[in-house]
């Protein structure tokens, strides 16, 4: 069975390294990107499985980045997390209106993130 | 030319620190999450590895990255780590230096150890009362991670006899004087209520507790705060007494309404009618209504705004009294009409 692809955009690098190896752990194919534009670029080019997004990034934040992705491929069945210290109610609204599947707040339990990411991936 | 050279040196030198660090982290990261994540228990790899080849500095920057990130169990996995001894020997040689910076870093990492011995405990006490703030608010957040109420008063207590200590500074230390993980909410809403008793205290650091009490939500001593309203107890300080009208609205205790309309709302400071007027607005009774009127006629334009907002939001029946005030004057008119466009959408 193929591994299913995970796109981590992230600009904090312990958070991203954290996050990368627990997928890692869990059988995933796991790029990190570390700001928005090069997130953008990454799922352009690799069209994720998964995208797990972080919001505030320098480049390009990660509401733009989902929006421009969504525009460029409005059927793309990539499935997307936001994990963020955002968590205002409008921001949620906002992540969902875009698609977004599952939103999580920093701080996060790592294994909740793990847990996740499998349902989504199994949806 | 010289000046050429040497900022090329320190960049380069500069670079070659950065290069370093992050080769460091690199070492570092699998070990610490491999531990966190739990696959591995075995702790003492960890701690021989800190202690051949390892920067504490570098490991505490990560550790102290991921901790602000995550929670749970795995903060405590991570916690096991900054306790290595070679990481807490190092902290306790920093505590015992004469360079101020050093004790600073020191009481952060025990801030996020979450716990400390007897003799680490003097030093803390010890900085509580230094003449460095910044050394001593790091050291009260030490204090504030025990379990124990105990330290956690001692500490709150220390900094609110500060006077030049930020509005920001002691909001942060009540925060953290609450115990989010066990239920203390009793004890620490009796040594609170103490210390709002303290006449001894600069009464800005008094305010500023009273409201912390509101927001963290300490329901069991609201009567307590309406006594000391009622009493007159503060009645010298506007910014007390402001903070207590403050409290009983959002506390919404409206049997309070009548003492504090009568007693505040013709309150020579405006502070305390704004306060007066927040507060009635938030019990939503009509038997208000007249109260409004008459301070949306207060000589200050704050108080009259927020009457103005106030009345407008009781909807039809507070409209003949709008609809008047509006012919009243000018300024009245355009105020109405902007927090009716406002109020009604």
């Amino acid at each position: 069975m193929n591994k299913k692809t995970v796109l981590l955009v992230e600009d904090n690098p312990s958070i991203s390294k954290l996050v990368e190896y627990k997928l890692l752990k869990d059988g995933y194919t796991v790029v990190a990107k570390t700001n928005g534009l090069e997130g953008y670029e990454a799922a352009k080019e690799m069209q994720p499985d998964i995208l797990i997004l972080d919001v505030m990034m320098p480049g390009m934040n990660g509401f733009e980045l989902l929006e421009k992705f969504k525009k460029e491929f409005p059927d793309s069945n990539t499935k997307v997390i936001m994990l963020t210290s955002k968590s205002r109610e409008e921001d949620i609204q906002r992540g969902f209106s875009l698609g977004v599947l599952e939103y999580m707040g920093k701080p996060f339990k790592v294994a909740e993130l793990s847990m996740r990411v499998k349902k989504v991936a199994d949806l | 030319m010289y000046l050429f050279a040497s900022s090329v040196l320190v960049r380069n030198a500069h670079k070659r620190e950065e290069y370093l660090i992050e080769r460091k982290k690199e070492e570092l990261y699998p070990i610490i999450l491999s531990y966190m994540i739990e696959d591995s228990d075995d702790m003492q790899q960890l701690e021989e590895h800190v202690k051949g080849k390892v920067d504490i500095h570098v490991l505490l920057t990560i550790m102290y990255e991921i901790m602000d990130s995550v929670e749970g169990d795995e903060i405590d996995r991570l916690k096991d780590i900054l306790a290595i001894d070679v990481v807490r020997q190092d902290r306790r040689k920093l505590l015992r230096s004469k360079n101020v910076e050093n004790r600073i870093q020191a009481c952060a990492y025990y801030s996020r150890l979450a716990r400390f011995d007897e003799e680490e405990f003097i030093f803390f006490e010890r900085f509580l009362y230094s003449d460095k703030l910044m050394l001593a608010h790091t050291a009260a957040t030490a204090l504030m991670s025990a379990e124990n109420i105990d330290y956690r008063f001692l500490a709150l207590s220390a900094m609110m006899k500060r006077k030049r200590v930020s509005r920001m500074a002691i909001l942060d230390l009540l925060y953290q004087f609450h115990n989010r993980h066990n239920d203390q909410m009793d004890e620490e809403a009796e040594k609170l209520l103490a210390i709002i008793h303290d006449r001894s205290l600069p009464t800005d650091n008094i305010a500023v507790c009273i409201k912390a009490i509101c927001e963290i939500g300490y329901v069991t001593i609201a009567m307590d705060l309406f006594e000391l309203l009622e009493s007159g107890y503060w009645n010298k300080s506007g910014n007390v007494t402001e903070a207590l009208i403050y409290a009983m609205g959002r506390f919404e205790l409206g049997f309070t309404a009548d003492s504090i309309a009568e007693r505040y709302l013709s309150d020579p400071r405006v502070q305390v009618r704004r306060a007066a007027v927040e507060a009635l607005e938030r019990f939503q009774d009509e038997s208000l209504i007249n109260s409004f009127h008459k301070a949306a006629k207060d000589t200050e334009f704050i108080v009259r705004l927020k009457s103005i907002y106030a009345l407008a939001g009781f909807g039809e029946i507070a409209k003949p009294i709008l609809n008047q005030l509006a012919q009243e004057t000018d300024e009245m008119r355009l105020l109405i009409r902007g927090v009716r466009a406002e109020v009604e959408g």
